[in-house]
């Protein structure tokens, strides 16, 4: 027995010591990206898109040779959808999983949960999925940065066709979370702004199945409707809007997440003639972007969806940051993505020091009868992120 | 807050399309429980792989195929179910069967998952109930107004058979008295393997109606179960007189809540559940099965 004591507390004290460098990343293997996924509820239907999304992303940039000769390694997280079920598993990935960068699907409600620990959990969060304004004011912070498109820009790229549609009063839906009231706020004023005015302002919990109450309500007339339904509560409103013939009372349907490339098949002719702002389009100019479209397709065995090229922008931009720093201690890289200008399939853009915010396009399209009869996205307006991004703002203090 | 929406045909035809297709589902789960004396959660997960098979079916064959074939499917899978798991477990405890049912559900959404994905699948109403027809002077989608038919026909045959069958008459004495119906020679096996095909069979019907009403989506049964189980508590448990009426009420409530308090609409059904469970807890309904 004492042999035993003393071999196992040897043994014990050696595990002991090598145990928090079980979790920490060895300077020559992969670099690990944690990837949040739903598994319940309306956004759990596309984590499936998302993950094959990141798979392909991370097998392209390894293909390319990694990040600062690094290999990617995607670590998957799922998780039920909440606020605080998405801060569990972001502390898994960042503890147990021992990784570097959080990206995946995030509503704004889980990153403005998951901001203010970010820093504790020594990890970097790439948003590419959150739109709340308050992630670019109030609530940005160092570790967190963003590469898709806030609430702000849609209300701005709208902000066009609201002027050229002639359109006095308005009509609103929109989910009831962060998402859905920051954008039906912004809305608001800039409809105000112009002179016209909100008379219907509706907000739907989200997971709501039957929208006849609210469609009966928006059948008041107005000259236009502004629809903020994401995933399933965006498929059921389209298809009975069009049971009710909705769409039809107005001259102009504008969508905000709605009609997403990644459900216009599934929503079939439910939504044709909608204007939704778009960032991205397989069609967009750029060899980087026909590469990864090429290259997506073969991987993924689909084409690629907005959303897709949000997170491999995402990705590369955390290479980038990577390759900057030399290493991929979040701190460092944090320091090196500020102001960092970037290579991606968007083309040369700026993460922007002041904010966080990659300063990157955003436009607006219609869904349209395509050559083969299928529905297709038809770009109406691309403004490049200069023209139509809102200078930082000075609540935000993200900049170290 | 607009106080005219409330007082719209529109409004008023919403209300009942949705309790209709509760009516239909809580009858199942009221029927099941009545007899059975099990809480059947399992039974959303029921109504989505109706909804599904609608789907699949209703490519095949169409929409009225569907409507026919689903439910009769649905009824081999209730059969499934009464042999191989209700009647192994009927001396079990309540908390055991619940839970074996919860289980099912958890087993039944994965599955369905894997066969037909996680994406939302667009069933469209058969065309001759695709449009609007005039009610009242205001335009209403044909589909759910032949829903709110379908579904309180459904109840009315329930009702027919209940009241004026032999069968229907022996399900209402082994409800009430399952003592007493057996040594009257009432055959109980035979009766449940009928009322549990009964009852999985309309949710296969619910299932299928669904799919042009609301969405084929992978939440659509654990949304809906929470609905139903209301609507049978506050109906009354295992009461399907207490059912439909508690179906109509939610449907109401839960479009008053959503005109006049939309930020509570949500919260209205529990509110009705913690109201009458105060005011009668024994819910609407006069007793079981009836």
């Amino acid at each position: 027995m004492p042999g035993f004591t003393r071999r196992a507390f040897g043994a014990a004290a050696t595990l002991a010591l090598a145990a928090p460098l079980a979790f920490a990343q060895p300077a020559g293997g992969p670099i690990k990206v944690g990837l949040l996924l739903i598994d319940s509820g309306p956004f759990a239907t596309y984590a499936g898109l998302m993950e094959s999304g990141a798979k392909a992303a991370v097998e392209m940039l390894n293909a390319e040779g990694g990040a600062g000769g690094r290999k990617l390694e995607l670590v998957i997280q799922a998780h039920s959808g909440t606020p605080a079920a998405a801060v569990a598993a972001a502390t898994k990935l960042a503890q147990q999983g021992g990784v570097s960068v959080i990206l995946g699907q995030t509503q704004s409600s889980h990153s403005l949960a998951l901001v203010p620990k970010l820093d504790s959990l020594n990890v970097l969060q790439i948003d590419h999925y959150a739109q709340s304004n308050d992630l670019m004011t109030k609530s940005c912070a160092p570790n967190y940065f963003r590469v898709n498109t806030p609430d702000a820009l849609s209300t701005r790229m709208m902000q066009e066709f609201v002027k050229g549609s002639g359109a006095k009063t308005w009509n609103l839906i929109s989910v009831d979370y962060a998402a859905g009231q920051s954008f039906s706020k912004a809305f608001g004023e800039l409809v105000g702004g112009l002179g016209g005015s909100v008379q219907q302002n509706l907000f739907s919990p989200q997971g709501t199945t039957d929208f006849g109450s609210y469609i009966s309500q928006l059948s008041k007339p107005a000259d236009a409707l502004v629809v903020t339904l994401y995933m399933s509560d965006g498929q059921s409103f389209a298809k009975q809007s069009r049971q009710f013939g909705l769409f039809d009372k107005y001259k102009l349907v504008l969508g905000n997440g709605f009609a997403t490339d990644f459900q216009l098949e599934s929503h079939g002719d439910n939504v044709l003639g909608v204007y939704n702002t778009l960032s991205w389009t397989p069609e967009l100019p750029g060899a980087r972007n026909q590469k990864y479209v090429q290259d997506f397709e073969r991987i993924a065995k689909r084409r690629p969806f907005y959303t897709d090229a949000d997170l491999m922008v995402a990705l590369e931009a955390f290479r980038a940051g990577v390759v900057k720093a030399g290493s991929a201690d979040p701190a460092k890289v944090r320091k090196a993505l500020e102001g960092l200008k970037i290579d991606t399939i968007f083309g040369n853009v700026e993460m922007r020091a002041a904010d966080h915010q990659l300063i990157r396009q955003h436009g607006m399209a219609q869904v349209v009868k395509g050559p083969g009869g299928k529905n297709i996205f038809q770009m109406k307006v691309l403004k490049s992120g200069p023209e139509i991004y809102p200078p930082a703002s000075p609540e935000c203090k993200a900049s170290s | 807050m607009d106080w005219s929406q409330l007082f719209s045909v529109a409004q008023l035809a919403n209300a009942l399309a949705l309790a209709s297709l509760l009516t239909i589902l809580a009858s199942g789960l009221a029927l099941i429980f009545g007899l059975r004396d099990v809480m059947n959660f399992g039974h959303g997960a029921f109504y989505m792989l109706g909804a599904y098979a609608g789907y699949s079916v209703g490519k095949l064959l169409g929409f009225w195929a569907a409507l026919i074939v689903v439910p009769l499917l649905l009824a081999v899978v209730g059969a499934v179910f009464e042999l191989a798991v209700l009647r192994p477990l009927q001396k079990r405890s309540h908390m055991d069967v619940a839970l074996v049912t919860f289980g099912l559900a958890l087993i039944i959404g994965p599955a369905v998952h894997k066969v037909w994905g996680t994406v939302p699948l667009s069933v469209e109403p058969p065309p001759v109930l695709a449009g609007s027809v005039q009610l009242f002077g205001t335009m209403y989608p044909a589909y759910r107004l032949f829903l709110i038919a379908v579904g309180f026909g459904t109840c009315l045959a329930l009702a027919g058979w209940l009241k004026f069958t032999r069968s229907g008459m022996y399900t209402r004495a082994v409800s009430q008295q399952p003592h007493v119906a057996r040594m009257m020679g009432v055959n109980t096996d035979r009766l449940s393997l009928l009322v549990v095909c009964l009852g999985i069979a309309f949710a296969g019907l619910a299932g299928v109606l669904a799919g042009p009403y609301l969405s084929v989506d992978p939440g659509m049964g654990a949304s809906i179960l929470i609905s139903c189980l209301i609507v049978v508590v506050v109906g009354g448990l295992g009461s399907i007189g207490g059912a439909i009426a508690a179906a109509l009420v939610y449907g109401f409530i839960q479009v008053i809540g959503t005109v006049l308090f939309p930020s509570l609409a949500v919260l209205a059904p529990y509110l009705l559940l913690f109201g009458v469970l105060l005011w009668r807890p024994q819910g609407f309904g006069r007793g079981r099965v009836a």
